[in-house]
């Protein structure tokens, strides 16, 4: 009977192993220096798998960034307010309900929106600044509600000894509630960016191009590794291609699975730190 | 105002910046507020010229989706079909290895195991899922066409398990911790009074954990039917009506991310994509409250 | 406490990856079936006509392949001299350069009459061009030629043409939306897309750059050569559903085409659908041209349509050397 359980951990161990396995396998043999210098560049006939992957991945790392400036102090910042100076009632559950769910709108209807608000409607055109927006979007309730949760986890007789002992809201809020919870919204912010980075379809749909180089400004459309992954698939001289899209996959996975471990130890370590 | 939210009206330097903070935090929590409600604002408003014009009966029962035929047909059924077909045969797969796992993982696996299983499927839950569809588009339809011989290598069924391995780490997660959080005193209960460890799980842990672990299922199948890239590059995409899992569907995402590219603003065809996302947006929506509403009774019962 | 978790962790990632290592190994040790080439299939008519291969460049230019198409751009208005799309437009109409690119990627270059009357067409001013960088976006047709000509117009010019595909129908809605400054497209404006541009102020001007013929595909096992175009028309609007049918094996037929955005989906359901004006709902439609190919080759009863040049890759009879001044020059001259 327990070797049926044994048997599914094992068979979901294998499937992680050969996934990786596969990328990493036909994804190694591509990595030089020249990859990850060089931009994209067309062979022969025109199919863009020579040369490497630096503008996607620095049109990642910039969306990344982006993000990280957009979302970052409105979730954050909105979050501690409204979970320290609104306080609970039902209007405040009901929200929080409604932000929990939305972090679970698929990322395409969040694609749907960006073209609609920001590539039509406010006239962004396809460029960095409406994909970073929409990424932004779509990572807002999850920055939001894990603020909410590392901020809330912080136990209320803190608070009230602060007050207590004659401090402002303000100050008990800088002093002993954020030191508390930076971790966990460290956290949150870190996993939010590593959904960010590998997102493709709202970039998708909002201002990737084929050949762009380094944006040099926010109207300029990007280039970004799950988008070239995705091309990748999509070309002439196929050999090549795949050589080359499962580089990149390899590029993107270590970079997002790298994200994810510095989110988890760093919650490990703080849950130990802070045990009440 | 100030005063009921308890920053202290003294004057002086500590008094601007209680209300500076107040003020920039308060600026930030109306921004977010907004952004999220704008979501539902344009998904409805978009959406409505469209039924007002084609009638919301005809989008959800038609059998036909072709936007530029003349006339368009704008049947949503092919692509809600396409969602059903590889989420529920996807669910089919990941629910029995997903729960045998997370039994193992929480109540068999030694510590040692423990340490280093838990951060692998945290792994996999990492992996993007450009990467995903990478995996199924090149390899794993190779595999199926050997083992099943289809009449189309991109089909319904390589979309399906591609998902089924998307989906388990979110079932584990959050079945472990509802599996975890079944009071150490019931487990010894059991035990004493005679029961050996199968019986333990079967017949208290489980029945225990269960609202987590509907919760866990629920939440995963809402993963599924939101998944777009991997979808788009397994399924083949072709707009039938169809519950053949050999045959080639398409995904109401995957019809989303094809077709919003070429829709201009104001047009017929971009205020149905709207309709789409909107019932999408329901789906995944009412999906999350279930598992909400279900968590919630859980905790209730547990305080 | 805390430092040996997170060791273990990565530890455990490191253990993982050695593991897929190893396993890897263990699979990639079967030898990939080298993939059959696709077939290219000759085109009649009628029944009773000659049939005609999209290799063949003069029935491509002389319409007696049947489906033969130009490849367009689409600007507002003619831009200035010296403007980055004049540059462009010069560019691409330019016999050793653009028009060498367009034979690069398996096309065919305009005919002296046409290259003529475009370059003729360039002369009449009548808008200010931007200087600078500028989008481009549309056909998936066009999607290898256009990289070949930016990568040699940055080098040459050092302005920055971003491209971006999404199909002749994407194209030319982003172009209509001010969204991009150029359209590339493998069909021509529809009417209502005239009306729409001429509404949102723009003086739509079209620019022949290529010659294209939509190649049939099927895969390599397939034993059927010729295809009429009743023939066609019935396999893809989903009348015919077995390869017997129309001369082949007993295998059941798999559709392959592109996506409603795109010019080759249009200009194939104009030229061949006449009667019933929609394609099956079977077809498995993909994002771009490149998709294609792979599945016409995966699939024993597959088929699929096609740009030349990608039709030329898939069954192996691409050039292998650039174009060169001369061989362009023969060609022009209609020797070859």
């Amino acid at each position: 009977m327990f070797g049926l359980f044994r048997t599914c951990a094992l068979i979901v161990v294998l499937a992680l192993v050969v996934i990786i396995g596969y990328v990493f396998i036909n994804g190694i043999g591509k990595w030089s220096v020249n990859f990850f210098t060089q931009d994209p560049r067309p062979d022969l006939h025109g199919a863009l798998v020579l040369g490497g992957i630096f503008s996607p991945l620095i049109g990642t790392l910039m969306l990344m960034l982006l993000v990280l400036v957009i979302a970052i102090p409105v979730g954050v910042l909105g979050a501690l307010f409204l979970v320290e100076y609104w306080g609970s009632s039902r209007t405040s559950r009901a929200w929080w309900i409604v932000v929990n769910n939305l972090a679970g709108v698929p990322s395409i209807v969040w694609g749907l929106l960006g073209v609609a608000l920001l590539v039509y409607y406010l006239q962004f055109g396809l460029s960095l600044i409406a994909a970073a927006i929409t990424l932004s979007l779509l990572v807002l309730p999850l920055i939001m509600v894990a603020t909410k949760e590392a901020v809330e986890a912080v136990p209320s007789s803190l608070r009230e000894a602060s007050i207590s002992l004659g401090a402002t809201k303000w100050q008990t809020i800088r002093h002993h509630v954020l030191p508390y919870s930076a971790s966990g919204i460290l956290t949150g912010i870190i996993l939010s960016l590593a959904r960010a980075g590998g997102e493709t379809a709202p970039i998708l749909v909002t201002g990737v191009a084929v050949n762009a180089g380094i944006p040099g400004s926010l109207s300029d459309q990007f280039q970004a590794l799950p988008y070239y992954i995705y091309l990748m698939t999509q070309t002439t001289n196929r050999t090549q291609a795949y050589g080359m899209a499962y580089g990149a996959a390899l590029v993107l996975i270590l970079l997002i699975i790298g994200l994810s471990l510095t989110a988890i130890i760093l919650r490990a370590r703080y849950r130990e730190k802070y045990r009440w | 105002m100030a005063t009921k939210i308890g920053i202290k009206k003294k004057k002086g330097l500590k008094y601007l910046i209680e209300s500076t903070v107040w003020g920039t935090l308060f600026f930030c929590s109306l921004i977010s507020v907004i952004i999220l409600l704008l979501v539902f604002t344009y998904l409805i408003g978009n959406a409505l010229p469209f039924f007002s014009k084609f009638g919301i009966w005809g989008f959800l029962s038609g059998l036909d989706w072709n936007p530029t035929a003349t006339p368009p047909s704008f049947g949503v059924l092919p692509l809600l079909m396409g969602t059903v077909l590889v989420s529920f045969v996807g669910a089919l797969v990941a629910i029995p290895i997903g729960l045998g796992c997370t039994i193992y993982l929480s109540e068999i696996a030694s510590p040692r195991v423990k340490k280093y299983l838990k951060p692998a499927i945290e792994v996999l839950a990492g992996i993007p899922s450009v990467v995903y569809g990478l995996f199924a588009a090149l390899v794993l339809s190779d595999w199926l066409s050997i083992v099943f011989n289809p009449t189309s290598r991109l089909n319904a069924l390589n979309g399906a398990l591609i998902l089924a391995i998307m989906m388990i780490p979110i079932l584990v997660s959050i079945a472990e911790e509802a599996m975890n959080s079944v009071p150490k005193s019931l487990k010894e209960a059991s035990m004493a009074l005679g029961a050996n460890r199968w019986e333990t799980i079967r017949r208290t842990i489980i029945p225990a954990a269960l609202p987590g672990i509907v919760a866990a299922i629920v939440l995963s199948i809402g993963r599924a039917v939101g998944e777009t890239m991997a979808v788009i590059m397994a399924t083949g995409n072709a707009t039938q009506f169809t519950t053949n899992i050999f045959a080639s569907v398409r995904t109401m995402t995957a019809g989303l991310a094809i077709d919003i590219q070429e829709t201009g603003a104001g047009s017929d065809h971009y205020y149905a994509l709207f309709a789409v996302g909107l019932l999408l947006f329901a789906i995944t929506f009412g999906i999350n409250l279930i598992a909400d509403y279900v968590l919630a009774r859980f905790k209730e019962a547990y305080k | 406490m805390e430092k040996k978790n997170m060791y273990l962790a990565v530890i455990a990632v490191i253990v993982i990856i050695i593991a897929a290592i190893g396993a890897a190994l263990v699979l990639n040790n079967k030898s990939e079936p080298q993939e059959k080439n696709a077939k290219i299939v000759l085109l009649k008519k009628t029944s009773s006509s000659p049939a005609y291969s999209p290799l063949d460049q003069a029935a491509v230019y002389n319409g007696s392949y049947s489906l033969s198409r130009y490849l367009y751009l689409y600007t507002d208005g003619v831009p200035s001299n010296g403007s980055s799309i004049n540059q462009w437009l010069a560019f691409i109409l330019n016999t050793t350069k653009g028009q060498a690119m367009v034979s690069n990627a398996g096309f065919y270059p305009l005919q002296p009459s046409d290259l003529a009357a475009m370059k003729a067409q360039l002369t009449i001013t009548n808008k200010t061009g931007l200087t600078g960088n500028f989008k481009e976006g549309g056909s998936t047709t066009m999607a290898e030629i256009s990289n070949l000509w930016s990568q040699e117009f940055q080098n040459e010019t050092g302005k920055k043409v971003t491209i971006s595909l999404g199909g002749s129908g994407t194209g030319i809605s982003n172009f209509i939306s001010h969204v991009v400054d150029v359209a590339q497209s493998s069909r021509k404006m529809t009417a209502q897309e005239h009306i729409n541009a001429a509404a949102a102020g723009i003086n739509v001007t079209e620019w022949k750059i290529g010659v294209d013929g939509i190649s049939i595909i099927v895969n390599h096992d397939n034993p059927v050569t010729t295809l009429t175009l009743a023939q066609l028309e019935g396999i893809y609007n989903g009348t015919y559903t077995n390869w017997q049918q129309v001369g082949g094996n007993n295998v059941a037929i798999t559709l392959f085409g592109r996506d409603s955005a795109s010019g080759t989906y249009s200009s194939f359901k104009d030229l061949v659908l006449k009667q019933k004006e929609n394609y099956s709902a079977s077809m498995q439609q993909a994002n771009s041209n490149a998709l294609i190919p792979p599945q016409v080759e995966d699939n024993a009863g597959g088929i699929g349509y096609v740009g030349i040049g990608f039709a030329k890759e898939a069954s192996g009879t691409a050039s292998q050397a650039p174009s060169t001044i001369i061989a362009t020059a023969l060609v022009l001259m209609g020797k070859q």
